[in-house]
């Protein structure tokens, strides 16, 4: 039988091959999760790391089930029991209220409803008021009362948070008051982060390139910068089919003026995804970060159109192997000296996407 | 959310669990009355609360001072003239006051007692580690409104590490307690991760409640990196990648997914401190990509509260009752399962059954590895399916992870 340590060097001089194979540029079809079958290369916490690193971290495979890359700006309230002193039990009051948006950009409206339930049954509430103002907001001078209308059977409210804070970037919160016949006083809260107008720190520019880049897709994006700073953007990617292919973000400091900002995409996205060219880039998005701040970003406003690249690309075109790193190499390694040194790691029971655990 | 500080009458009652159990496994259907019961109390509770000072009742012990400050608090100084002219701004409260007031960053704190509990941290620099020894760190970052994750007073504990060579556990003293508590306790759980995580240590990461956005948050946000280049000329490639050395990140009851209690003035009330409002779905799952783990494996457990046994924390039972199925009585199971949605089990009708302890139709598919119910943020793992966390309320929950790997 090997003993573990040779396993794990093993194991290691196989990721440090394929990490230098891949620097002369040869094409190498990954074997390393067939090659070790048993002992410290298959341990369930080692065979999770490879998976969760088979990507950089700046590019991941996005598919179907990806929803909360899909839908970048996306709420997550639900119709919902609410407490009542008269008692509620078996959720008889439930109540929905919610926006279309949580990240709000410039002069982009927000729209909130509010709908009641009694027994299954819509109620109209009564005694509604619905109030926005920064978070944090001191004095009544920062609020806005909102103007509620009736449509079907729930109540909505309109509000372009730039007409009122125009120098704002933050939180912003929309608190609704509300009552019902039989139901006691609720007070609900919807915050959104909002970037003024004014605050916008830079624009896309509509205009890109795209070409291959040591075996990945190099999608150029063209910015202007108003405020200089870290900024993160991040898109999707689609292929001829309309089937998602992969996310890919860039991290980088931007000076003001006009520059281009490089998504790349990881080729083994492609193999993985089976995708074909041409490819098309969607859901453009981006921000200024704030590192260790509150708010922690500036919104720049998302580009609604979406690019289509040449259709000359074939799988062919694309790495197949999985990413190696240093780091990558060096954290192998730990997972073995932890496991000698008597670290029970976790072996999931679940990993959620059909992989064995 | 977070539910293991700070002591309360209910947390009293959460410290004998096996005895509540029992109790209330005698008689079902007596337990579901009660519950039902507790409606309007729960209710009255959230009005009779609202006094910052009160904290009877409640789930936590209210907000505290911090060493550590954010950019927006911060007070930028600047000396000297043209070429000369340096400004700096400050990063930490240390030096003085805590940002309320309430306690000491100062140095003199020490002596004084009067220390806020970030102090050593943030401005003494103490993360109880050895950096750059070789040493495999275990941290544990508490939930919300708490400050640290082994309270004097509670049976909770660390990890034990003693079968570990060069081995250490270390209580995250991270202030998780006013409407910014995520990104301010990230910070300070950076400031240890930068310590104790890179060079030649390794660390293992626990995590509780919001503890699990206070790392995603730091690991998203945060982290440190290097860059790494690669080729030369036109073929020159540089990566950033991670500094720290985490090798997996434990959560117990996770609240990634965030909790639908925040949305509701009354139901956040029943939390003792600020950051209560600040974590409802909608913002938590909006607050960083939960999917950039840094290459970190992040392994969640989590439970809820069956038809019939309640949970012996009034708070937590009562507000059972407004979350999405299933629930531990703060967060539900999209949250605990890191769901990439807000998805709820048997939310879409199917899996139901009648239940005559329920009185009702009751969600049968009890498990938190379902491939039915939504798909797990990437990066995002199951530690434990089966259904040893049935009837495992949210306070309950924190020490399970620990128990579970028994170190």
């Amino acid at each position: 039988m090997e003993h573990p340590d040779d396993l794990a060097r093993r194991a290691a001089q196989e990721d440090m091959a394929a990490a230098e194979a891949s620097e002369d540029g040869v094409e190498i079809v990954e074997a390393e999760e067939e090659s070790a079958s048993a002992g410290y290369d298959d341990h369930p916490s080692v065979r999770q790391y490879r998976a969760v690193t088979r990507y950089p971290t700046s590019t991941r495979r996005l598919t179907r089930e990806s929803s909360d890359l899909l839908n970048p700006n996306k709420r997550h309230e639900r119709k919902q029991p609410v407490p009542d002193a008269q008692g509620n039990e078996d959720r008889a009051w439930e109540v929905l209220y919610t926006a279309d948006r949580y990240f709000v950009r410039g002069e982009e409206p927000i729209t909130v409803s509010l709908a009641v339930w009694h027994e299954g049954e819509p109620v109209i509430p009564t005694g509604v008021a619905m109030v926005a103002a920064p978070s944090g907001a001191s004095g009544s001078g920062d609020q806005v009362a909102l103007t509620v209308e009736r449509v079907d059977s729930e109540l909505r409210a309109a509000l372009v948070p730039n007409e009122h804070w125009p120098e704002h970037v933050g939180e912003l919160e929309v608190t609704t008051t509300f009552t019902a016949p039989g139901l006691s006083e609720q007070t609900g809260r919807l915050s959104f982060l909002f970037t003024a107008n004014d605050r916008i720190p830079a624009r896309f520019t509509g205009q890109f390139s795209d070409d291959t880049r040591n075996g990945d897709l190099a999608i150029d994006v063209g910015v202007t910068v108003e405020t200089a700073g870290t900024y993160r953007i991040e898109a999707n990617l689609f292929d001829r089919n309309d089937q998602p292919v992969a996310w890919a973000q860039a991290e980088t400091n931007l000076s003001p003026g006009t520059s281009d900002v490089s998504l790349v995409f990881y080729g083994l996205a492609f193999h993985d995804a089976r995708a074909v060219a041409p490819f098309t880039l969607r859901q453009l998005r981006g921000y200024r970060l704030r590192r260790g701040d509150s708010p922690h970003r500036e919104d720049m406003p998302s580009y609604d159109s979406e690019y289509e690249t040449s259709a000359r690309y074939s799988l062919g075109d694309f790495r197949s192997e999985q990413y190696q790193s240093p780091h990558k190499q060096r954290m192998l390694e730990r997972y073995r000296d932890a496991i000698e040194r008597g670290v029970v790691l976790t072996e999931p029971e679940f990993v959620g996407d059909g992989r064995r655990p | 959310m977070d539910a293991d500080h700070e002591t309360t009458d209910e947390q009293c009652g959460a410290d004998a669990p096996a005895e509540g159990e029992q109790v209330m496994k005698t008689s079902k259907k007596a337990a579901r009355i009660v519950r039902a019961m507790l409606m309007p109390v729960m209710a009255a509770a959230a009005v009779w609360f609202v006094a910052p000072t009160a904290q009877a009742g409640k789930v936590g012990g209210g907000d505290a001072g911090r060493c550590e400050r954010l950019e927006s608090e911060s007070v930028t100084t600047c000396t000297g003239k043209g070429k000369n002219r340096v400004c700096v701004t400050e990063d930490t409260y240390c030096g003085g006051s805590g940002n309320d007031g309430s306690c000491s960053c100062d140095a003199s704190c020490v002596a004084a007692g009067n220390c806020c509990t970030d102090y050593e941290p943030v401005c003494a620099g103490n993360f109880q580690c050895t950096p750059d020894s070789g040493q495999i760190v275990f941290l544990h970052q508490g939930g919300m409104c708490s400050t640290q994750w082994d309270y004097p007073e509670s049976s909770d504990r660390l990890a034990s590490v003693s079968g570990i060579s060069n081995a250490v556990s270390v209580d995250v003293r991270g202030v998780q307690t006013d409407s910014t508590g995520t990104q301010v306790a990230a910070k300070t759980f950076a400031r240890y991760a930068d310590a104790c995580c890179s060079g030649s240590n390794s660390c293992i990461v626990y995590n509780y409640s919001n503890g699990d956005n206070v790392v995603g948050f730091a690991l998203d946000q945060l982290a440190s990196v290097e860059q790494v280049c690669t080729g030369k000329g036109r073929n020159r490639v540089c990566e950033d990648v991670p500094g720290w050395n985490i090798l997996e990140v434990r959560t117990a009851a996770g609240n990634g997914g965030g909790s639908e209690l925040s949305n509701w003035g009354s139901l956040a009330d029943l939390f003792a401190c600020s950051l209560a409002p600040e974590i409802s779905p909608s913002k938590i799952r909006n607050l960083y990509d939960h999917n950039n783990t840094q290459g970190v494996p992040i392994y969640h457990m989590g439970g809820f509260l069956d038809q019939v046994s309640g949970s012996d924390d009034i708070t937590l039972d009562a507000a059972w009752w407004f979350l999405p199925w299933h629930n531990d009585g703060a967060v539900a199971y999209h949250s605990a399962g890191a769901r990439n949605d807000s998805v709820e089990w048997c939310g879409d009708g199917n899996n139901l059954s009648w239940d005559w302890d329920y009185f009702g139709n009751w969600c049968t598919d009890e498990n938190l590895c379902s491939s039915n119910y939504g798909t797990l943020f990437q990066g995002h793992a199951i530690a434990y399916c089966a259904m040893l966390m049935e009837n495992s309320d949210h306070i309950d929950q924190k020490m399970e992870y620990i128990l579970y790997m028994g170190q």
